[in-house]
């Protein structure tokens, strides 16, 4: 096992990029003084849009739990709400500047309605990108290309300044090379505790790219070097859900005995998989990224497209079982779990399918982990 | 026109019930022996969402029918409730569209579902012009049925509808003939296309006067009678049927006019609804509304059928107007929607439904409220409930909330 004194070494060192895990709430502007700060919500908004503006994407994250903010009724998901209430405090604090432009990607009803909500009421530099739903139609990726260029214009528009495919052509580069970082950390996954893993991911989306991309080729090299590390005996499990604004869940399982090694959330891998072309017209690199990269349930690129994807990343990551996290009121997510649970169960894998209020599973979902995870029957065989 | 209705719907019923009785009871009938009758006509039935270009698919002879006005009847036959627990009791949570879960809760309780479910889909066809949800509800109908599934993905609109989304549309419409063909065996016949356009054309219209007529004071009709009397235009529209249910619907109307016939005797009131109808709690519902002489004379959901059907080539025509429709717009538009509505219509006040189960209609309700109000000086209210399932309608709340708004009516 990896020491203790090993990991707080570690943490030191990440100590300063994590603390940029506090950005989403209350403080991005000591983080930020010279950036002009670029809120964005799902993982299909491009990030390259943003650092192209010469701005930073930060992706709004609430504190994931129980919200009630005053346009958005009871019966819709914390995710929404979270950020809904994050938007009403920081604009009554800090007024529009607070989130600086706001980037949308249409996905879900429900973000649908809150790029509305937050455009009308939290901030008028917002813009909503809407991709294709049918990532597999005829005709999606000119729609796309066209619909990234009306986004960038517009952004243009906002910030004052035009943005050139040179800009565009540079972006990219910085965020594949944040793209090439997490997928190696996505490797390193079975060797190290699920949150701490989960939080290096998911800071990729807030902390400032080139501070991330510094800080990790310094640690990287360091956290690959596994030959020293003890493997332990942990029950090794995917985690699929929308988004996770926190890693207790992956806390939790770890103090369970399990690991997460693979994570198919929103605010996981997925929002990293697939390069940009570095060489082509950059609208178009961007498109085909976007139609190409793992889907979200929001999307569609054929009936069984998620459920096979999900199939080989468990049988790549050697998952012993399936954990599904659903958000209360998140319809594309428990659509979806009903085929997918078929499917790991036709596979003979153990499924469990968890509904969460918020971000953290409360008492009555610890006991229903640790009860899945007794009965994953046998012991993980240190792979 | 007996009493005893009049009495239980607390206004004055309709003749023109009868044929709609007539007209979708055929059409429900035809859909329940499509096994015999469709095969040796070589009629396809697909499934469909109700903004689903369905001219295309009339077109090459398909036989549509709606699993969404299907929902409607059995919310209003009371047997949702059931149908969703069957569904639910398959691993589809309770916070689903309600419609999706009895379509599919309607799959295996045969013995429940009204007219004894809907037949068997050759293959399916959803329009995400209304909502995300029926992309999901049809990749599952998908999956049970092993049936091919056509989509047309008609991009949000957040300002207007350019030129790239009519573009993406169309490239989407050639796919689609190209597949139907295949799929089919027919060729593709654009004078047929023509014809059944004119005839969608033709309802809209109607549909849209039968509507202006209740800026009558008082209105002819109260909002009830419109969610009834939708049912034609969502699932015959391309038809001459429906074409002639509206003439003679307009008919009636037209002479209640002439005549000076309130639906609401007494009428008071003038109000607007927002959002799907409460089915299973129709006429209760509203009664304690006519009971105060307040009568619906217009809203924003049997509207979503009187679009405007946009000129020009047959395929640019619809790929503009189906991506168009007002649930696939902006809270901007849907709250100037609202505001003309009201001045249109000589409106008191609105009554929002929060429909648990349309997210894409209701979450943003509150704010398009907040703007209407601010904008008309007219007051608004929200009530809770669900459309199809009943379990989410408490009787006390919303009698105390209805009972709330009426007051605050009364004062101003
Ligand atoms: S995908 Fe689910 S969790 Fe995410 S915003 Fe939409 S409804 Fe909420
Ligand atoms: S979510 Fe709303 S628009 Fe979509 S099918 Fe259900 S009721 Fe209709």
């Amino acid at each position: 096992m990896i020491t203790q004194t090993a990991l707080n070494r570690l943490h030191d060192e990440t100590d300063h990029l994590l603390s940029y895990l506090d950005l989403s709430y209350d403080n991005q502007k000591t983080f930020i003084k010279e950036l002009l700060p670029f809120s964005f919500f799902c993982s299909y908004w491009p990030e390259e849009i943003s650092l192209a503006a010469g701005a930073h994407p930060f992706r709004v994250f609430s504190r994931g739990n129980t919200y009630s903010p005053s346009s958005l009724p009871a019966y819709c998901c914390t995710v929404a709400k979270g950020c809904l209430e994050l938007g009403e405090k920081l604009s009554a604090a800090k007024g529009e500047q607070g989130f600086g432009l706001s980037g949308f990607a249409h996905s879900c009803d429900t973000m649908q309605c809150l790029s509305q909500i937050w455009l009308n009421t939290i901030n008028k530099n917002t813009v909503t990108f809407v991709p294709p739903i049918n990532l597999a139609a005829s005709g999606a990726a000119d729609y796309t290309v066209a619909e990234l260029k009306k986004v960038v214009n517009k952004v243009s528009e906002l910030r004052g300044k035009e943005i050139t495919e040179e800009d565009l052509r540079k972006a990219i580069l910085t965020s594949n090379k944040v793209r090439r970082l997490v997928s190696r950390l996505e490797k390193l996954r079975p060797y190290y505790p699920s949150g701490f893993i989960a939080s290096l991911v998911r800071v990729a989306q807030l902390a400032p790219r080139p501070e991330y991309i510094k800080t990790m080729d310094k640690i990287l090299p360091r956290l690959e070097d596994i030959q020293n590390i003890a493997r332990e005996n942990k029950i090794r499990v995917l985690i699929s859900g929308a988004v996770f604004e926190n890693e207790d869940l992956h806390n939790q399982l770890e103090e369970l005995g399990a690991r997460v090694v693979a994570d198919d959330s929103c605010s996981g891998y997925r929002y990293f998989a697939e390069l940009t072309e570095e060489d082509l017209n950059p609208f178009e690199a961007i498109a085909n990224r976007l139609i190409k990269r793992p889907n979200c349930p929001c999307r569609h690129k054929g009936v069984a497209e998620r459920a096979n994807y999900l199939s080989q990343l468990v049988e790549e990551r050697k998952a012993q079982g399936v954990i599904i996290a659903l958000r209360k009121f998140c319809e594309p997510h428990a659509w979806d779990s009903v085929s997918l649970a078929e499917k790991f169960k036709e596979m003979g894998l153990p499924v469990l399918v968890l509904e969460m209020e918020g971000a953290t599973p409360g008492g009555q979902e610890r006991t229903r982990l640790q009860a899945f995870l007794e009965s994953i029957e046998g012991r993980p065989d240190n792979e | 026109m007996s009493k005893n209705k009049q009495a239980a719907k607390g206004y004055l019923p309709l003749d023109t019930t009868k044929k709609l009785k007539s007209t979708m009871g055929k059409h429900y009938l035809l859909a329940r022996y499509h096994k015999y009758w469709g095969r040796p006509l070589n009629k396809k039935v697909a499934w469909v969402t109700s903004g689903f270009p369905v001219e295309i698919l009339r077109a090459f002879n398909v036989f549509p029918v709606y699993p969404e006005n299907y929902g409607a009847v059995c919310g209003t036959a009371r047997v949702s409730t059931e149908l969703c627990k069957e569904a639910e009791s398959a691993g589809y949570l309770q916070d689903l569209c309600s419609y999706a879960r009895s379509n599919i809760g309607s799959i295996t309780r045969k013995d429940l579902a009204p007219a004894g479910g809907l037949p068997k889909p050759d293959f399916i066809a959803i329009c995400n012009n209304i909502c995300g949800t029926v992309l999901k509800w049809y990749e599952s109908l998908a999956r049970i049925y092993n049936v091919p599934m056509f989509i047309i993905d008609t991009p949000f609109i957040v300002d207007r509808v350019e030129e790239h989304h009519v573009q993406y549309v169309l490239d989407q419409f050639k796919n689609l003939i190209s597949e139907l063909e295949q799929f089919t065996g027919r060729q593709f016949d654009l004078a047929k296309l023509e014809r059944i356009i004119s005839y969608s054309d033709e309802s809209i219209k109607l549909w849209q006067e039968i509507r202006s007529l209740c800026k009558t004071k008082p209105s002819p009709l109260n909002i009830p009678d419109m969610f009834l009397h939708l049912a034609p235009i969502v699932s015959l529209r391309g038809t001459a049927e429906a074409v002639n249910y509206y003439k003679t619907f307009r008919g009636e109307v037209l002479t209640r006019v002439k005549n000076g016939v309130a639906a609401v005797p007494g009428e008071k009131y003038r109000l607007l609804w927002d959002n799907i109808a409460i089915w299973y709690k129709l006429f209760a519902f509203f009664k304690m509304f006519t009971e105060r002489k307040a009568s619906f004379v217009v809203d924003t959901y049997s509207g979503g059928w009187a679009m405007d059907l946009y000129l020009g080539n047959p395929l640019e025509s619809l790929a503009e107007t189906y991506t168009a429709i007002f649930l696939n717009r902006s809270v901007e538009f849907r709250a100037q929607q609202i505001v003309e509505l009201i001045g249109e219509y000589q409106v008191d006040g609105f009554v929002m439904h929060s429909n648990r189960s349309c997210k894409p209609y209701s979450l943003v309700q509150e704010e398009v409220r907040r703007i209407v109000t601010k904008q008309t000086g007219i007051p608004g209210v929200l009530i809770e409930a669900d459309m199809a399932d009943s379990r989410a309608y408490s009787e006390e709340q919303v009698r105390t909330r209805v009972q709330a708004f009426m007051e605050t009516l009364e004062i101003i």
